[in-house]
């Protein structure tokens, strides 16, 4: 008849007092189990929405905090000067610094996207263009005019010799490979094109095509008298690669009978960016040097820039990262955001998916202060309970302690005591409130989002798209069919660890008076 | 040979403003096997003698040896669990055990040797005192006071002690019950050789007794 035997036979034979403990820890188990189950269904949601976005982290200019900045400058020409000269720029350094974490998986510097014109090369056209597609004309300062002829090609050029679509699988090399860092150091006059391209053209690995930035037409104009030829402002590049555009026009889409045909997926040309760097320069060093000697008044403040400083007026507006897991892109984002600098800024939709996880946050908020407030009361019942009890209990202790058993072993019995019925309210609250946290959950999230409905009238919009497209497109209502109240198994440890917590934590106080007890005191009172 | 020795003790407390000297230089031995009781009117101090005898309490000055150990070395719990057994006038028996899970109990807590079949050896006790295995069986709150009071007295001496103190053990009792009771604690210095100490204001239980010692003035002298 240990300590451990009389524990056992004092709640089973004490059935209404332990009846009466077990139900309140049953109450506390299943608020406990309520506010844990909604708090871990919030975490998971935002978890299991975060997974199925893209780990993108965008290093890109803040243009709101720029506009801002200039808006709040009165005198005009520092306001001026400070569009003119110092206009954000991402630096390409910490880019590189970016790209250079183990985390990045992928990522897209490119150069701004640009539209070139076929010189040996045909795009592939529309399949559902609009007949009547007419893209108007352009008015030259004679009064003549000429019909605009669309650009057929588009060019990606990245900075990175590894690019997202590749590395997300938008884009699968079916021949030949990508261009490579070497390329990239060597302004290699390289590209890809699709395989939808080569096949239109009957081009294969190895061969090159002709592009240019300029319309043949347009462009005879402006050279008629000048010693220059459309050959000058070409761009041969060798195909090293051919690729499969997973992304296909859509027929049902009202828009696609209207896209010009570089905005066709199939008319997209890969290559390095300093190899069109390298020839953007140029061209537009003899464009400058063109139109300086036909109005040399218009140019006397504005030299050339050199190729350093072009480069970086090229560099685009954004450096898109594509990291391996979905969950490091906050800790990613927090790691550098100390090094950005004036108006560039680490954007990995952070803002967007707040603003959508609000109610869910507000839920996890909110269960787990009644977490924390369930069991501090659970404590402190518990306590006075227990304390309370040893006054009922005082006989028995003192005799107990007369027959020289040790305060440490009173002290474990009723700890023991404590735990069984614990064990049991907990148990029984595991089963009821596997059922109704759920429904308590449900419940109290359609409360949430009316009431997010309700007082969200100034931006009321839930569905987000950002211009780059990198983003995953989410809405309130995906992030919200991700929330599921469920009692894993992890909860169900939780609870015991934290009944075990409880308990240990409620003998305190009354260990101590026990500590206190004197035999004969309660003897001779008894007697 | 003497089983437990008072040696010069005092104790006494404050009362009203006033100190009560209860024991006096109190010094006394009581020899094993023997049947004391000790008496003495009411606030003489025969309960505080008791307490202090029977390590629930300690006393202001002096010592108590058993079988010549000091036994604040052995240490109180300790001797309370190992060398003495203790009834009490309303038996303290733990109410939610039956009679034989109070025998249990003390055969539990003890670190003297107990053979393994406790059980059979606890019913034994039991049946000994009167008490049969069915009734044994049942909470102590469903036996009568008589009953309790044998289970009492069988729970102190289940531990294997030699040494049993009793104070008023027959206080609650009908006069019937009291003869059946004094006849158990005549047996346990008789049958089983241990030495009785009980404080008693029965001049039934007292003639039974080898030993009638008075409390008076706070000493001990045996009459």
């Amino acid at each position: 008849m240990n300590f451990f035997d009389r524990a056992i036979k004092n709640v089973i034979r004490r059935p209404s007092k332990s009846i009466l403990l077990a139900l309140t820890f049953f109450i506390i188990g299943n608020l406990v189990i309520i506010g844990l189950g909604i708090s871990t269904a919030s975490e998971n949601a935002k978890i299991l929405t975060r997974k199925q976005m893209r780990a993108i982290v965008s290093y890109e200019i803040d243009y709101d905090a720029f506009w801002q900045y200039a808006d709040s400058i009165e005198n005009e020409e520092e306001r001026n000067d400070l569009y003119q000269n110092n206009y954000p720029k991402l630096d390409p350094d910490f880019s590189n610094k970016l790209m250079s974490d183990k985390r990045v998986k992928a990522a897209n510097f490119f150069s701004d996207w640009v539209q070139f014109y076929g010189r040996d090369i045909e795009y592939v056209p529309n399949p559902y263009a609009d007949e009547n597609n007419n893209y108007g004309e352009v008015v030259y300062e004679d009064g003549t005019s000429m019909a605009w002829v669309p650009p057929g090609f588009k060019i990606q050029a990245n900075n990175y010799p590894n690019q997202i679509e590749l590395a997300e699988g938008t884009y699968n090399i079916t021949e030949g490979r990508y261009y490579t860092q070497d390329d990239l150091d060597d302004k290699n006059q390289v590209c890809l094109i699709s395989d939808e391209l080569a096949q239109y053209n009957n081009l294969k690995v190895g061969d090159s095509i002709t592009i240019s930035q300029m319309d043949k037409n347009e462009l005879s104009r402006y050279l008629d008298g000048t010693d220059m030829t459309i050959e000058d402002f070409d761009l041969s590049l060798e195909i090293i690669g051919i690729y499969d555009n997973t992304k296909e026009l859509d027929p049902n889409d009202s828009d696609t009978k209207y896209m010009q045909p570089y905005e066709l997926p199939a008319n997209i040309i890969l290559m390095p960016a300093t190899t069109y760097y390298d020839y953007s320069y140029n061209v537009n060093k003899t464009s400058y040097e063109y139109n300086k000697n036909l109005y040399p008044e218009s140019y006397v403040d504005y030299e050339y820039p050199d190729y350093d400083e072009y480069v970086n007026s090229q560099s685009g507006g954004s450096a898109v990262f594509l990291l391996n897991d979905p969950l490091d892109v906050e800790d990613f984002v927090d790691d550098y955001k100390a090094e950005l600098k004036d108006f560039t800024k680490l954007n990995a939709n952070n803002e967007q998916f707040n603003k959508l996880a609000r109610p869910l946050d507000t839920l996890s908020f909110f269960s787990n202060i009644i977490v924390v407030i369930v069991v501090f009361n659970a404590i402190v019942i518990i306590t006075l309970v227990t304390a309370l009890t040893l006054k009922t209990r005082s006989y028995e202790i003192g005799v107990l302690l007369s027959m020289g058993v040790t305060k440490a072993k009173v002290v474990m019995q009723l700890f023991i005591e404590l735990i069984i019925v614990a064990l049991l309210g907990f148990t029984l609250s595991v089963i009821s409130g596997s059922m109704i946290a759920g429904k308590v959950g449900d419940m109290v999230l359609d409360y949430q989002k009316e009431t997010e409905e309700q007082y969200n009238t100034e931006d009321n919009n839930n569905y987000y798209y950002y211009d780059t497209t990198y983003f995953t497109e989410i809405t309130q209502d995906d992030m919200l069919s991700q929330y599921e109240v469920k009692i894993s198994p992890l909860i169900i440890a939780e609870i015991y660890v934290l009944g075990l917590g409880v308990v240990f934590i409620s003998i305190l106080i009354p260990s101590v008076m026990i500590m206190r007890f004197n035999p004969k005191q309660i003897l001779l009172n008894t007697n | 040979m003497a089983i437990l020795r008072l040696e010069d003790i005092c104790y006494g407390y404050e009362d009203g403003g006033y100190r009560r000297e209860i024991l006096k230089h109190l010094s006394y031995e009581f020899e094993e096997g023997e049947f004391y009781t000790i008496l003495g009117p009411s606030g003489s101090g025969k309960t505080t003698l008791l307490s202090i005898i029977a390590g629930l309490d300690r006393p202001e000055q002096g010592k108590i040896y058993y079988e010549n150990e000091d036994i604040e070395k052995i240490g109180l719990n300790k001797y309370r669990r190992n060398k003495v057994g203790i009834v009490f006038q309303s038996y303290n028996l733990i109410n939610y055990l039956t009679g034989l899970e109070n025998i249990e109990l003390a055969m539990c807590e003890t670190e003297n040797k107990i053979p393994k079949n406790r059980k059979e050896i606890a019913y034994a006790l039991l049946e000994k005192f009167g008490i049969v295995k069915s009734k044994a069986d049942r909470l102590v709150t469903h036996l009568s006071g008589g009953e309790q009071q044998r289970i009492a007295i069988a729970r102190a001496i289940a531990s294997n002690v030699d040494l049993i103190f009793a104070d008023e053990p027959t206080g609650n009792l009908d006069s019937a019950t009291e003869e059946e009771i004094i006849k158990i604690f005549k047996m346990l210095t008789s049958e089983f050789g241990k030495t009785v100490i009980v404080v008693t204001h029965s001049n039934e239980v007292s003639k039974l007794s080898d030993h009638r010692v008075l409390l008076h003035d706070g000493v001990l002298q045996e009459i």
